[in-house]
C-alpha cells in the first residue's frame, strides 16, 4: 500500500498548530539554586531534580495540566534544621500555560501552577517524617519541535515553597518559605 | 502450641514492633533551644554541651538518646534548632560536667508525650561549680546518719516549658538528694565522699540512740574536707 505510508510520512514531519484536546507529556532534568535566606540555601546542597508534566490544550494557545517534580538533597549542616540525614522534595499540583508561536519550530510557554510539596526527611533513629508545603511556580519554557509529535525544551522558573512547618517568631523567616530558581531541560511528545 | 507459648511469641512480637519504630518524629515542627548560660556570678560560660534527648526503644535496650544538640559560644549563648517527638517525652540534658572547672548537670523532662511549644527558652541560666568534698567525722560509736545536698546531677520534671527560666523556684526540692549511711567508729574517724555543688549548703542528721542531732554546713569555693568532732 504505497499511498498509505507516503501520507504517514507527511503527516510526522508536517507541523499543525496546537489544537483543543491536544494533550502533551514533558519529561525533564532540572538544576535548583536556592535563593534567599531560608533553611534550604543555609543547610543543603541541592542535587538534579526530575519532574514530569502532561498537559491538555483548550485552544491553539493555551493549555493546562498536572506536574511532578523530585529533588533530592545533601544535608551540609545538620544543625541548622536539627540533624536531619537526609530530604528528598516532592511536588504535585496543577498548572495552566499559555503559548506564545514564534514559527512553526519554535514557542515559548508561559506557564503558572499551584500544589503541594513534601519534604520527606529521614531522621538520625531511621524513621521518617515530613514538612510539608503549599508551592507556587511560574516561568517561560522555550521548546523547539522537531516534528509533529516531538521536542525539546530548555526554560527557567521561580519557586516558593510556602511552608507549614510550627516554629516560633524567631525562626519565622528561616523556616518560613523556601525559594528556589530552577533551570530545566527536557523532551516533549505531543498526541495527534 | 501452648499458653505460654503463645505469650512468649506475642511478647516478641510486640518488642519487635516496638523496636523497628524506635521514635516518632514529629512532622511540621522544630523547636529552638536557645538561651545563656551563666555561672554564679553571672559569668558566661563556654562549650556548655546542650542536648534534646527522648527515649529510645530498640530490640535489646532502651535508653535517652540524642535528638538534637549544641554547644555555647564565648558568650555563654546557645541557639540550635531541635527536632521534636510526637509521641513521645523530650528532655533537655545541660551538661557542665566536661568542662574544667566542673559545673552542675541538668536533665530537665517533659512526662507528656506530645506538646505544643516551639521554644525552649533557658533565659541566664545559672549553674554552680561542681565540689567533691570529705566529711571528716570523729566518731566514738557507730552512727547512723542521713546527709541531705545538693547534687551535682539532677533531673527535674517540667510540665510547663514557658516557666524553664524558673526552674531553681519552681522545682528547689527536687535539687536536693539524701543520702543514708552508718560512720563506723573502728579507728576513730570516718569519711564520707560526696560530690555536691559550691556556696550550696549540706545538711547531716545523725541518729544518737538519745535522740537526733543536725549539723549544718556550709560547703564554699576554697575548702575541700570538713571535719566534724562529735
Amino acid at each position: 500500500m504505497p499511498v498509505s505510508l507516503f501520507s504517514q510520512e507527511e503527516d510526522s514531519t508536517s507541523f499543525k498548530p496546537n489544537h483543543f484536546n491536544r494533550i502533551q507529556f514533558d519529561l525533564g532534568l532540572n538544576k535548583s539554586i536556592p535563593l534567599g535566606d531560608s533553611f534550604l540555601k543555609d543547610a543543603y546542597d541541592l542535587n538534579f531534580g526530575t519532574d514530569f508534566s502532561a498537559d491538555f490544550y483548550l485552544s491553539r494557545n493555551w493549555y493546562v495540566g498536572s506536574k511532578f517534580g523530585f529533588l533530592r538533597t545533601e544535608v551540609t549542616k545538620p544543625e541548622k534544621i536539627g540533624d536531619i540525614k537526609a530530604t528528598s522534595i516532592f511536588t504535585i499540583g496543577f498548572q495552566g500555560g499559555y503559548v506564545y508561536e514564534f514559527n512553526e519550530r519554535f514557542q515559548l510557554d508561559l506557564i503558572a501552577g499551584i500544589g503541594y510539596s513534601s519534604y520527606n526527611h529521614d531522621s538520625k533513629f531511621g524513621t521518617n517524617f515530613h514538612d510539608s508545603a503549599t508551592t507556587f511556580w511560574v516561568g517561560p519554557k522555550l521548546n523547539y519541535r522537531v516534528n509533529n509529535f516531538f521536542g525539546f525544551y530548555g526554560g527557567i522558573d521561580f519557586r516558593n515553597d510556602a511552608m507549614k512547618t510550627s516554629v516560633p517568631a524567631e525562626l519565622e523567616d528561616y523556616f518560613g518559605n523556601a525559594q528556589l530558581l530552577s533551570l530545566n531541560v527536557g523532551v516533549r511528545f505531543i498526541t495527534h | 502450641m501452648s499458653r505460654i507459648g503463645y505469650f512468649f511469641a506475642l511478647c516478641l512480637l510486640a518488642l519487635l514492633v516496638r523496636s523497628c519504630t524506635p521514635v516518632s518524629v514529629a512532622d511540621n515542627k522544630r523547636i529552638l533551644v536557645q538561651g545563656r548560660i551563666v555561672g554564679e556570678n553571672g559569668e558566661p560560660l563556654e562549650n556548655i554541651k546542650i542536648r534534646t534527648t527522648t527515649n529510645v526503644w530498640r530490640f535489646l535496650n532502651s535508653g535517652l538518646e540524642t535528638i538534637s544538640e549544641g554547644a555555647t559560644n564565648e558568650n555563654g549563648e546557645i541557639s540550635f534548632v531541635s527536632l521534636d517527638v510526637d509521641s513521645g517525652k523530650i528532655c533537655l540534658e545541660i551538661s557542665g560536667n566536661s568542662n574544667s572547672p566542673q559545673y552542675q548537670s541538668f536533665i530537665i523532662c517533659d512526662p507528656a508525650y506530645s506538646r505544643k511549644n516551639t521554644k525552649f527558652d533557658l533565659g541566664d541560666f545559672k549553674l554552680k561549680k561542681v565540689a567533691d568534698i570529705m566529711i571528716i567525722a570523729s566518731v566514738q560509736q557507730d552512727l547512723g546518719f542521713s546527709l541531705k545536698y545538693q547534687n551535682a546531677n539532677s533531673t527535674l520534671e517540667i510540665d510547663n516549658w514557658d516557666l524553664l527560666t524558673e526552674y531553681d523556684m519552681l522545682t528547689l526540692e527536687d535539687n536536693y538528694s539524701e543520702l543514708f549511711g552508718t560512720l563506723e567508729a573502728q579507728y576513730g574517724k570516718d569519711t564520707i565522699y560526696l560530690r555536691t555543688l559550691q556556696n550550696s549548703n549540706i545538711s547531716l542528721q545523725l541518729g544518737y540512740p538519745e535522740g537526733e542531732q543536725i549539723y549544718d554546713l556550709e560547703i564554699n569555693a576554697e575548702d575541700t574536707v570538713y571535719e566534724i568532732e562529735l
